[in-house]
């Protein structure tokens, strides 16, 4: 592969790649890890990759590799390691804050569909193609995780409430 | 438009309109409907906070550079041709091999040198017949020029039969060796032989004080070296070939145990015979005077020639 054909996949791709590993791990430093080593495994199989499906792949990788950072590994989240978002708007910080806590509660594939959908956009059957699930089975754990989502939210607002 | 919207399915309705599942429409009709029911909208409210903002993805943008570019330089590890990597691989292999043979030169150069630097130089080896035509000593280096003469009796056979002629030995000090292979019947000698030994080890003592030149040092070494040779071939008659080296060398070390004659070696409970058996007997000369030297126990007896 060229190099500029890499290097333009690693900017297109770099940061989408990490801000889904980090949303869902809480950590930047494990995120980068794992995003490291989702590009070293497209590199090892560059050859058998479908052009126009790099993102797919590689999304994949690391969706599988989120997967088993919390499988084989207690992993404590640092919530403190997440604030990477702009503070020009309080009320925006607030939200961003919220939701960031919030997911990083759900469980590991709840996080995977809602980061897959609401930050990458990808639609049902993309996501069923990264995560390996059928169709209804996305729609299905996409609600339920939403739902979920909502619940801890409202959790982490009401005890911001009391707290204050 | 699908089913109105009520508190038994509000939340897979909020699930879809969110998920982007109805017209335009219908999402008007539906968000006027929730607007005037309170707890729908409450919950519409909470609803709508569980969607990730996707507009934060230039701070990562920003913020990684660093690390990306970190990225983009693995690939030029990864696209590096194969001819390429395979010479690299190659460095160490060859960084090894090329230790091992200097390490196998250095080791052979220490061993040699080693072997040079020990305690004493050879000047001339030759081997002399077991019977009389020992003359060669004395015809190729005069008792002046030798610094040390060493008998060797080396037993290999108890048959020697043929006498080979002695080649000319060099009368420089340079490093050289020749061996003179004989053979002899000396089956026909084993009758006297015990005698012979029994009157030389009895005048051994008289003959060594009385020796004064290089011919009686060859004559005398001609006796015992035989007598003893002729012995071990009586025990061990079995032994094909037999073989007496003379090796001259030049001495360095000082003598350690000095004895001036033979019977203090029975003093000292020393069996001469056992003792010469199967071992080199030096005839040796430095600045003390001119000694019979055998080695016994790892070390050595200097027998004073005089």
């Amino acid at each position: 592969m060229p190099q500029n054909t890499f290097n333009n996949i690693v900017d297109k791709l770099g940061p989408r790649l990490l801000r889904f590993a980090a949303k869902q791990i809480g950590s930047i430093d494990i995120a980068k890890d794992l995003v490291q080593e989702t590009f070293i495994v497209y590199l090892d199989k560059q050859v058998d990759i479908i052009p126009g499906k790099e993102k797919s792949f590689l999304f994949k990788v690391i969706s599988y590799k989120i997967l088993d950072h919390f499988k084989l590994k207690k992993h404590n989240v640092d919530y403190t390691t997440i604030h990477l978002y702009s503070t020009d708007d309080h009320r925006e910080y607030e939200h961003k804050e919220l939701i960031n806590l919030a997911l990083l509660r759900l469980k590991p594939v709840a996080k995977q569909l809602i980061t897959l959908r609401d930050l990458e956009g990808y639609n049902y059957q993309e996501v069923a193609d990264i995560m390996d699930i059928s169709i209804g089975k996305v729609k299905v754990y996409l609600f339920r995780a939403r739902k979920a989502l909502k619940e801890e939210i409202i959790k982490i607002d009401m005890s911001y409430e009391r707290s204050n | 438009m699908k089913d109105q919207i009520n508190k038994e399915n509000y939340e897979i309705v909020f699930f879809q309109l969110m998920e982007g599942e109805y017209s335009d429409n219908e999402k008007t009709a539906l968000l006027d409907t929730i607007a005037q029911d309170s707890f729908l909208a409450f919950e519409w409210e909470n609803w709508k906070k569980a969607k990730l903002p996707n507009n934060d993805i230039a701070l990562y943008n920003e913020n990684f550079t660093e690390f990306f570019e970190g990225i983009k330089n693995e690939a030029i590890i990864y696209n590096t041709p194969e001819e390429q990597k395979e010479s690299k691989n190659k460095i160490l292999p060859i960084f090894f091999a090329v230790s091992s043979v200097a390490a196998c030169i250095l080791a052979v150069l220490f061993f040699f040198n080693d072997q040079t630097d020990s305690r004493t130089e050879m000047v001339k080896e030759v081997v002399l017949p077991l019977d009389n035509s020992i003359t060669s000593v004395d015809q190729e280096a005069t008792a002046n020029e030798i610094d040390t003469i060493i008998l060797a009796s080396t037993v290999k056979s108890s048959k020697l039969t043929s006498i080979e002629p002695t080649p000319p030995a060099p009368t420089n000090d340079s490093v050289q060796t020749e061996d003179i292979v004989t053979e002899d019947n000396i089956l026909k000698e084993q009758n006297t032989i015990e005698e012979s030994l029994d009157i030389i080890m009895a005048g051994a003592d008289t003959a060594f004080s009385r020796l004064a030149n290089a011919d009686e040092i060859k004559s005398l070494l001609q006796s015992i070296d035989t007598a003893y040779q002729d012995k071990n071939a009586i025990a061990s008659v079995q032994q094909p070939k037999r073989q007496l080296k003379f090796t001259v060398e030049k001495h360095k070390i000082p003598p350690q145990i000095i004895l001036t004659s033979l019977a203090q070696l029975s003093d000292m409970n020393i069996d001469v015979t056992a003792l010469m058996e199967d071992q080199k007997v030096f005839v040796l000369r430095n600045s003390d005077g001119l000694f019979l030297r055998l080695e016994k126990d790892g070390g050595e007896i200097l027998i004073a020639l005089r």
